[in-house]
């Protein structure tokens, strides 16, 4: 008894549904769309992602006579900011900041126990903050408010105590 | 290939098709709207 082996034309096995082409072709245009639209952002109209700035011994990061042994503000002649910023369960440090509207704050923001992370509401200022290392990120306040800072990264019993407030004044 | 044209003449899915259709519009109407907050919100750099 033989077998015989059915006949498969190149047509009949590389049939595809005119739904199913249709629905790769859709699905491949909006990965090109939703890619550039990312690349845009990214490179032609600056958007960047924080970035770690520098590595640092936890322990000793916030003694001594670092920026991180003193955290808050530090002004600039041109109007600028830096800010430096120490979180620990289950604090920030400074928790209130005041700058002027229009001005360019560069955040640097280290942990000196657990990991948390650093979100500014209603803003893009979103970071995470690893012990041993420093996050940098800098932003422009066009507009005066009120922006609060919160804790993101689940951080013991009290995280959800952990905020602190950025208050833009014209 | 005369038994599968005649299905492919008979197959058409408009259910699924809308249900796919109402799918993408969502998607896209999610992703531009969190897109559009991104631009507003205004640019960070390092």
């Amino acid at each position: 008894m033989s077998e015989e082996t059915p006949e498969v034309s190149a047509e009949t096995s590389l049939h595809i549904d005119p739904y199913e082409r249709n629905w790769m072709r859709l699905t491949v245009v909006l990965l090109v769309v939703f890619a550039t639209a990312v690349t845009i952002a990214g490179f032609a109209l600056g958007f960047q992602v924080p970035s770690p700035e520098e590595r640092v011994d936890p322990r000793t990061v916030a003694i001594g006579d670092g920026p991180f042994a003193d955290p808050g503000l530090r002004e600039y002649p041109d109007g600028s900011y830096d800010l430096y910023i120490v979180s620990q369960m289950f604090s920030f440090s400074p928790n209130e900041v005041t700058v002027r509207a229009g001005s360019e704050v560069t955040f640097y923001v280290t942990s000196i126990d657990v990991q948390h992370g650093f979100k500014l509401q209603n803003t893009n200022v979103n970071m995470q903050i690893v012990p041993g290392q420093v996050s940098k990120l800098t932003v422009t306040f066009d507009e005066p408010g009120t922006y609060d800072y919160i804790c993101t990264e689940y951080c013991g019993s009290a995280h959800a105590q952990m905020y602190g407030t950025l208050t833009v004044e014209k | 290939m005369e038994e599968i044209k005649s299905t492919e003449e008979e197959f058409h899915p408009k259910g699924t098709a809308l249900v796919l259709a109402i799918f993408v519009l969502v998607l896209i109407l999610l992703w531009g709207t969190v897109y559009l907050i991104l631009l507003s919100r205004g640019m960070t750099t390092v």
